[in-house]
């Protein structure tokens, strides 16, 4: 990568349910603290990036209208929970090839406008409204994954819930996170079973709000703190899955990484602090492992030696990830990075990863059958 | 569009409920892999694939119990997913005898469920 992309503010709403705000007020929110975090103007953004999934039609316009930022190129972007990283990584091509030099990226979502419950596939497809008339959901294709993963792995059901634990703790930490209690094993593990072997703790939140938002520019910022550069931006769509696959491999989150890793030079083994797509437990545990993070059937130990916690060697999900801080879909992916930011220069207040240099954060988009997930970005991030 | 899983031996009258039947999947002509359900007919993709007939009898590779919201009043059921010899893996519901558990690894059966739909069953019942 040539042009250097800088990470110049960076902001978010807490993720709750905020049903006396309105999706404006939220991405508004978000947008004017990343600006103000940035130290610019509306006069030096030269384009907009909306990510967002049930909003609407030029959502991105209706949003920005009466802060008087219209004018500029504005794009919508969506891929599901991956959207928001997917308007990063474009703005960053954008950067980089030297279209604009600095740009407002945000995401949004309003889960509580959609009733609360598991939220919907997609409609378009054959193949997936067969699968979902036969009852898939996106719980269903995790608990699958889960099912199997401890079949094949020779696991108990404690070893998913380590993961909610851990994430939850580090929620409790977080002031902008949905849910700050912490829980024990116990609890997580006695909580309303969902989908066998998740349990209700070992799910995201389906009723949250929340927008996030970052200022990108190819101008060092000079603000007296760590200036944050974007090394690796990558993403990837989901290959059809035919045959018999194995559905622990996370095919495309392995691939995705390992386009970042190569952009950037770097190696798992850099890597200090990771925000990954946690939507239910069993996903962290595979995604250790598609990271790099962890050797193949490492994933485990690594979980139960606290490798993976704050204090630990690469603490992931110090935010709270998606299980804790929410997962307001449009959002999510500008949410980790403006988390990883923060670690990355110090801002991290009462969950700081010490002496975090390089960060990781990996989503995935998914709502569609017959392929492991429709979409993938990993951004790795250096101080 | 709906597209309702196909047999191969059509036109023969619709399987009745719970007989056992035939599912109906493509085979990629390049990897031999094959996707369920078939491609459509009218996709631009269909030459990329082959019809292909389904064994009567799957190997459950993994599943899940839902658990509705207490709220609905809606039972426990059982998914699952289905491995064909033929290299065809088939999502769907698993109708067990009350207090039996699904386990990775045992044999099942398609059959017919009405309105177009399949359900599997363990294989040992659909061939009584």
């Amino acid at each position: 990568m040539s042009t250097e992309v800088y990470i110049a503010g960076a902001a978010m709403t807490a993720f709750a349910r905020h049903t006396d705000k309105s999706m404006q007020d939220l991405a508004q929110f978000a947008a004017l603290g990343a600006m103000t975090d940035a130290g610019i103007g509306a006069e030096r953004i030269q384009a907009m990036y909306n990510a967002n999934v049930y909003g609407g039609m030029v959502l991105g316009q209706v949003l920005m209208r009466d802060l008087g930022l219209g004018g500029p190129a504005l794009y919508n972007v969506e891929n599901a929970c991956a959207s928001g990283a997917t308007a990063v990584h474009l703005a960053c091509q954008a950067l980089r090839l030297g279209v604009y030099d600095t740009v407002l990226v945000w995401g949004v979502e309003m889960l509580t406008k959609l009733g609360g419950g598991t939220i919907p596939m997609q409609r378009n497809d054959y193949k997936t409204d067969l699968y979902a008339a036969q009852g898939m959901t996106l719980p269903t294709v995790y608990a699958m994954r889960g099912t199997r993963y401890l079949h094949e792995r020779n696991e108990a059901p404690e070893i998913l819930a380590r993961v909610a634990v851990k994430n939850r703790a580090h929620g409790a930490l977080n002031p902008l996170a949905q849910q700050r209690k912490a829980v024990t094993l116990e609890e997580v593990l006695q909580s309303r079973p969902v989908a066998e072997p998740l349990t209700l703790l070992q799910c995201c939140p389906s009723m949250v709000d929340g927008a996030a938002a970052v200022v990108l520019t190819t101008k060092r910022p000079a603000q007296g703190r760590p200036a944050i550069r974007v090394v690796g931006s990558a993403v990837q769509s989901g290959r059809i899955e035919e045959g018999c696959d194995n559905i622990l491999d996370a095919e495309i989150t392995a691939r995705t990484a390992r386009l970042a890793y190569e952009q950037a030079g770097l190696g798992p083994e850099d890597v200090n602090v990771v925000e990954l797509h946690d939507a239910f437990t069993i996903a962290e545990l595979l995604y250790y492992e598609a990271l790099g993070l962890a050797s193949q059937g490492g994933g485990a130990d690594m979980l139960r030696r606290g490798d993976t916690a704050l204090g630990g060697r690469v603490p992931v999900n110090p935010s709270g990830g998606l299980l804790a801080k929410g997962h307001p879909l449009g959002a999510t992916g500008v949410a980790q990075m403006v988390e990883v930011t923060w670690q990355l220069q110090g801002r991290a207040e009462g969950r700081q990863v010490e002496g975090a240099r390089v960060g990781l954060t990996q989503c995935t988009g998914g709502g569609i059958a017959g392929v492991d997930h429709a979409a993938s970005s990993v951004h790795l991030l250096a101080a | 569009m709906q597209h309702a899983p196909q047999t191969l031996d059509a036109p023969r009258p619709p399987a009745t409920a719970g007989e056992p039947f035939r599912l109906v999947a493509s085979r990629d002509c390049q990897s031999g892999q094959c996707v369920f359900p078939a491609i459509p007919d009218s996709s631009p993709s269909n030459p990329r694939y082959e019809p292909v007939q389904l064994s009567e009898q799957a190997v459950l590779y993994s599943f899940t119990v839902i658990h509705p919201n207490p709220k609905s009043g809606q039972a426990p059921f059982v998914l699952v997913y289905a491995d064909f010899p033929e290299k065809a893996r088939v999502f769907g519901r698993l109708r067990l005898p009350e207090g039996r558990r699904p386990q990775i690894g045992m044999a099942l059966s398609a059959v017919a469920d009405g309105a177009g739909q399949y359900s599997f069953i363990p294989a040992a019942e659909s061939d009584k």
